[in-house]
Parts: structure tokens; C-alpha cells; sequence
């Protein structure tokens, strides 16, 4: 049985989020997603497919305070499932203010959750005009974009180009890995928002072009950073577990998300990772090419990183 | 499409074509009614084996209980609390717009029926044919129990549960604990409340004393728990045997549970425990259906073609039929009296 594809829509308020949410329900493409929605979600959306959350977040047990998860994601996404067949995808979304990390810690931590879904792509939407403004007030509205996979750039029409430029460059400097893409009522092609599949690391990471050109590179917006490290050399699989075991385990905190890929010695498949927090989860992910050059790239986003002492521990986690 | 195939004596298959959610059979115990994953109700005539369906909800059926003048009662992920007849009929006994109706409870006499939406509990009284509201709880209800006198209502949710007498017009007792609580079961006497908890522990309350019994470290989540006739033993799911934790024994130190016919590739999904006699059922994720014998603490596997996970199990009120349902919408009815005498 395929896991179903389970996008997370966030953004502040009033960055169109609804507008979007109609289209994918409205629109005939030929597809049948079911929409999560939050009880108290700004405009009603009123459809079969759509379910009202209460965006219910809880504390697991086990002592660390930012493994938060949503039970109401348990409890809906469970029973989403259960019409499976009929579903191509589920969308979730969470309000302007919600931190996305318990909704993506949900497909972490729950077993069940985790088993017969995907987690496909967190897609933040932006207001091109506000979203300046919004990110000196709010933390909330970093983090979105710091979280995203893709980052929707909404309401052009309402900029100038300098306007976008600076949207843009602020969205670039929180998240080089995001794909951006604009739009100014939420008209992007729908492939590119559900079902993306970018949770295909490879995918994600070769997005960004520059990123093969620097050894490292940090862009730092307030304190919310991130450091990317790539390397040639195959990556010791024993040492780095321990490693990165350790450092979420000290530092979990204080890192919104890791990703990355690994070129494991005498490995025909690369080895790919992601995290929230303190969780990381590890797999095989697709074969290398004949002709392609093993670079093991890994990415580090969250608050107060210290770079060097990350580069050092990633060193030395190459086979020598 | 939906015609009965004798697997071998007592055993009897159904293909539904959709996700079975959950079973019921009438008070009379002459209909098996199972809810679906695509909103219908198939109901299935006993002895006879045939089989109707009725559209009744627009997404999932998530829930389905015994109407005690006959028919049932159903909820579904559109907010629609339905009553369909014998003969098919569907009538609205109410709607939560935007709730989903999947915890349903009924008492042991089948008067009083328990459903949740949202963090509120909608009680029925079936005779008189009222409607109460109970709650708001203090998280979505993830779980529902009627004692079996049915005075009292267990209602399980983020950060403990919640107990309302319902012969008085009180506060509710409140009990406190953390993290996401399911599937409450009082056992037969009503003494105990057990829980299932997300984080792969089960609770055993003794409401007298208020003891908690704890167990943790399960290998899944134990989403249905079940007490064997007579008290003596709790079951649950999310684990790859069969096990009973022996009560009150649990509450003394170094407990240790009767564990038997571990299923290595599997852990189990469904269960059922006979309310008459000392046996249960147990599905497991890859298909399995256990008869277990609580007497002698050994199991029976059915003649069931494994492969789909079990979703839904239940004995009939006289412990002479077990239904079983499967995620590929395939349904299972044991006659236990036919199998056991074909030996």
C-alpha cells in the first residue's frame, strides 16, 4: 500500500491562505484531496472534503519539552486514511500563528501516522506586501518560511518590483533551500504545492543551484540561521549516527530542521536524512548514477548554530 | 458481488469493497451490521448470509451500535448521527456539523448510547428517546465507556479522563493524566477503568482506590482493550501475542501478564473478548484472527486468507458469533456453536 501524500500549508494570516485551500477543493483537477482545516480558520470553507481540527497540541511524555505533537492530526489523519482509494492527498493547514513544528513532529512520532502517510512538502505562503513588516514582529512568521520546503510568494500584483525584490531576498535569506515560486491570487500550477514529492531529498537539495558552489554558507536573519555543509569524501555512517544523535540530543532545541544526503562508502544508494528537533529519521534513498559525483550535503536551520563547531563535527565525520 | 463464501464449518466470508471500520450485531443477534470506510452500512442477515447495503454517510462510517427495538445507529466524519432500519430506511437522529462521530459506547441493556463530537458527549437514552450533552471535555474525545450498570460514562482525552455520574447532576470526577488517553474499558464488575495511552502504555484504575496501574513500552499503540468475562484478566492491542494482565494481581510489584501465541511479524490490531464464555478474539496487522482460550491461555488461528490488517472485531451480547472485519473490506462471521461442533 503507497503511503498517502500529506502536504502542510502554512503562512500568516491574511497571506491567502483560504483562496488556496478553495482552489485545490473547487478547481477540477481531476484529484481528491481532503483538507484539514482550522476550527477557527479565518474564512469558512465549506465542503465535503474538508475536516475542522482543533490544532490540539500535546507534550509526549518522554521529558523533552519540543517533542509537541497534534493529537487532532492523529485522530484525523487515522481516520483520512481509512478512504484511501478515493484520497490522493491530504493538505493540512495551521493558522497564521501556529509554529508548524508539532504538525510535522506528528508524522514522527506517531507510529501509526507515520506507517501509512508521507509527509510530501511544508508550503508556506507569503504576503508580498506584509511580509517585511510581519517578520520584525513576529517569530511566527519566520519560522514558517525557515520551516518550508516551498515558499509561495502571494499578492505580486500588490508590490513593485523593488517590493518583490526585497520579499524575495528576505525569503532567500531565511530559507536558501526553499523553491520560491510567485503568484498574486494564489495561481500557482497545484503539482507544485500537493503531491510534490520534495520530501525526495535529493529533489529538495538540488534546488537550490549555489548550493553545490560553497564548501559552507550561513545566512543569519536575527538569530534563525542556517549553516549547509558538502563534502566529496564518503561520510563514516557509525560516526555521523552518534554525532548527530548527540548534538539533537544537547542542541535539538534550538534546530527547527536538519535534512540531508550521504555518500556512504561501497553504498550503491544514498543514504538520506531529516529531522525537527530533537527527531531524526534515516533511510536508503535513490541509487547513485554511474557517472555522478558522490557529494554528501547536509543542512543545519534553527537558532543561535555554531558554525564552526558544526563544520568540525561534520569533518570529522568523513571517512579519512 | 457481496455473496457468502463458507470457508469451512462456522466460518462464513463476505467481500464489502471497502474499509471495514467497525461491526455491531442487533440485539436479537439475527443481523450483522458493518460500518465502512466509503459511508456505507452493510448489513448481513444470520443465519441466511445475505447481504444489503445502504448508503448512509458522505465520507466514512466511523461508528455503529444496536438500536435496541432493532435497527442501528451510526456515525460518520460528516457529523450525521443516523438511525437505519431493518429494512433500510435512514432517518437523522442528529448532526455536529464539522465533528466527526466515531466514538460510540453503548450500555450492556443497549439503552443508553454514548457518542462523541468534538470534546462533547451527545448521550441517547434509546427508550425514551432523549438527547443530553455532556462536557465540553477538556480535549477532543478520543474515548468512550459505559459502566455496566451504565451509571457511569468514561470519557478519555488529552490529559486524563473524565467520569460522569449520570443518575446525578454533579461535577464529573476528573482524573488526571498526561498525554493522549483511548480506549477506556471498565471491567465487568465496573471496578476498574482501563485505558490505552499514545505513548504505547496501557493504565489500569481501580476507582476505589484511585491506584493506577501503569504498563508502558508496548511495541504500538493499544487502541482497544477488552476484559475477559469474568474479570480476571485484561487484554489490549498493540502487541505481538496475546496478553492478559491477571487483576488485581497487576497492582503488587514485579506484575507479570500471561503472554501466548506471539505472532513475530505482527502485532495486533483488533479484539474482542467473548462477554459469556472465557474466550477472545484477536486480529493482527497481517491478517491473523486468533480464538483465544482464557482458561487455558492457548489460541486458535481462524482459516482466514491473511494479507489486510483486522480492523474491526465483535462478539455478539450472547457470545455465539464473532464478527471480524478487514481493511480490504472483506468481513468474517464465526458461528461459534457450528464450528465447535464440526470440532
Amino acid at each position: 500500500m503507497l503511503p498517502i501524500p500529506v502536504t502542510v500549508l502554512t503562512g500568516y494570516l491574511g497571506a491567502g491562505k483560504t483562496t488556496l485551500l478553495n482552489r485545490i477543493l473547487t478547481e477540477n483537477h481531476g484529484k481528491r484531496y481532503a483538507v484539514i482545516v482550522n476550527e477557527f480558520g479565518e474564512v469558512g470553507i465549506d465542503n465535503e472534503l474538508v475536516a475542522h481540527s482543533d490544532e490540539e497540541i500535546f507534550e509526549m511524555n518522554n521529558g523533552c519539552i519540543c517533542c509537541t505533537v497534534r493529537g487532532d492530526l492523529i485522530r484525523m489523519v487515522g481516520g483520512l486514511i481509512r478512504r484511501k482509494g478515493s484520497l490522493d492527498g491530504v493538505l493540512i493547514e495551521t493558522t497564521g500563528l501556529a509554529d508548524p513544528a508539532p504538525v510535522i513532529q506528528t508524522f514522527f512520532l506517531d507510529q501509526e501516522t507515520k506507517e501509512r502517510t508521507a509527509l510530501d512538502a511544508v508550503v508556506t505562503l507569503v504576503d508580498a506586501r506584509h511580509f517585511e513588516g510581519q517578520l520584525g514582529r513576529s517569530q511566527e512568521a519566520r519560522e514558517q518560511v525557515v520551516f518550508a520546503d516551498a515558499v509561495i510568494i502571494n499578492k505580486t500584483d500588490l508590490v513593485d518590483e523593488a517590493g518583490l525584490a526585497r520579499a524575495l531576498e528576505a525569503v532567500k535569506s531565511l530559507n536558501p533551500r526553499a523553491e520560491v515560486m510567485t503568484s498574486s491570487r494564489c495561481d500557482v500550477p497545484l503539482d507544485k504545492v500537493l503531491a510534490r514529492r520534495s520530501f525526495d531529498l535529493m529533489k529538495l537539495l538540488d534546488i537550490e543551484p549555489d548550493f553545490l558552489d560553497e564548501g559552507a554558507h550561513e545566512h543569519s536573519h536575527d538569530t534563525v540561521q542556517s549553516v549547509s555543509m558538502t563534502s566529496d569524501k564518503p561520510v563514516d555512517f557509525e560516526k555521523f549516527k552518534t554525532w548527530i544523535g548527540e548534538y539533537l540530543n544537547d542542541h535539538g532545541q534550538h534546530v527547527y530542521r536538519c535534512k540531508g544526503i550521504l555518500s556512504i562508502p561501497d553504498e550503491r544508494q544514498r543514504l538520506v536524512f531529516q529531522g525537527v528537533h530533537m527527531l531524526v529519521e534515516m533511510g536508503f534513498g535513490q541509487p547513485w548514477k554511474e557517472d555522478e559525483s558522490r557529494v554528501s550535503k547536509v543542512v543545519f536551520i534553527g537558532r543561535n548554530l555554531d558554525r564552526l563547531a558544526l563544520q568540525i563535527a561534520f569533518r570529522d565525520c568523513l571517512v579519512k | 458481488m457481496a455473496a457468502p463464501v463458507t470457508i469451512s464449518p462456522g466460518l462464513t466470508q463476505w467481500e464489502l469493497q471497502a474499509y471495514v471500520e467497525q461491526a455491531a450485531f442487533s440485539s436479537g443477534a439475527d443481523k450483522l451490521a458493518l460500518a465502512l470506510g466509503d459511508g456505507r452500512i452493510a448489513l448481513i442477515d444470520i443465519p441466511g448470509g445475505e447481504a444489503s447495503f445502504v448508503k448512509v454517510h458522505q465520507g466514512s462510517c466511523l461508528g455503529i451500535a444496536a438500536h435496541p427495538a432493532g435497527g442501528f445507529l451510526s456515525g460518520g466524519d460528516d457529523g450525521l448521527l443516523a438511525y437505519t432500519s431493518l429494512d433500510g430506511t435512514v432517518s437523522e437522529v442528529t448532526r455536529a456539523k464539522g465533528q466527526w462521530l466515531e466514538h460510540m459506547a453503548a450500555s450492556r441493556d443497549g439503552r443508553t448510547l454514548a457518542v462523541a463530537a468534538g470534546r462533547e458527549v451527545i448521550l441517547l437514552n434509546l427508550e425514551v428517546g432523549s438527547l443530553a450533552n455532556y462536557g465540553p471535555h477538556a480535549g477532543t474525545v478520543s474515548g468512550l465507556a459505559l459502566s455496566p450498570a451504565g451509571g457511569v460514562l468514561a470519557v478519555t482525552h488529552t490529559g486524563g479522563v473524565t467520569l460522569w455520574d449520570l443518575d446525578s447532576q454533579g461535577e464529573p470526577i476528573k482524573l488526571d493524566l498526561r498525554g493522549m488517553n483511548l480506549a477506556p474499558a471498565f471491567s465487568p464488575d465496573g471496578s476498574y477503568l482501563a485505558m490505552g495511552h499514545q505513548e504505547n502504555a496501557v493504565h489500569i484504575i481501580d476507582l476505589e482506590s484511585r491506584k493506577v496501574f501503569g504498563l508502558a513500552g508496548l511495541p504500538a499503540k493499544p487502541g482497544r482493550l477488552d476484559w475477559s468475562h469474568d474479570g480476571r484478566h485484561l487484554l489490549h492491542t498493540g502487541t505481538k501475542a496475546v496478553i492478559c494482565w491477571p487483576v488485581p494481581e497487576c497492582f503488587q510489584e514485579n506484575p507479570a501478564p500471561v503472554a501466548f501465541s506471539v505472532q513475530e511479524e505482527a502485532r495486533m490490531s483488533a479484539l474482542a473478548a467473548n462477554p459469556r464464555i472465557p474466550f477472545a478474539g484477536a486480529g493482527f496487522s497481517d491478517g491473523t484472527v486468533l480464538l483465544a482460550e482464557l482458561k487455558r491461555f492457548a489460541a486458535y488461528p481462524l482459516e482466514i486468507v491473511p494479507g489486510s490488517p483486522v480492523s474491526a472485531l465483535c462478539w455478539s451480547a450472547q457470545g455465539l458469533h464473532m464478527a471480524c472485519g478487514m481493511e480490504d473490506g472483506r468481513a468474517v462471521l464465526l458461528d461459534l456453536g457450528e464450528m465447535l461442533q464440526a470440532g
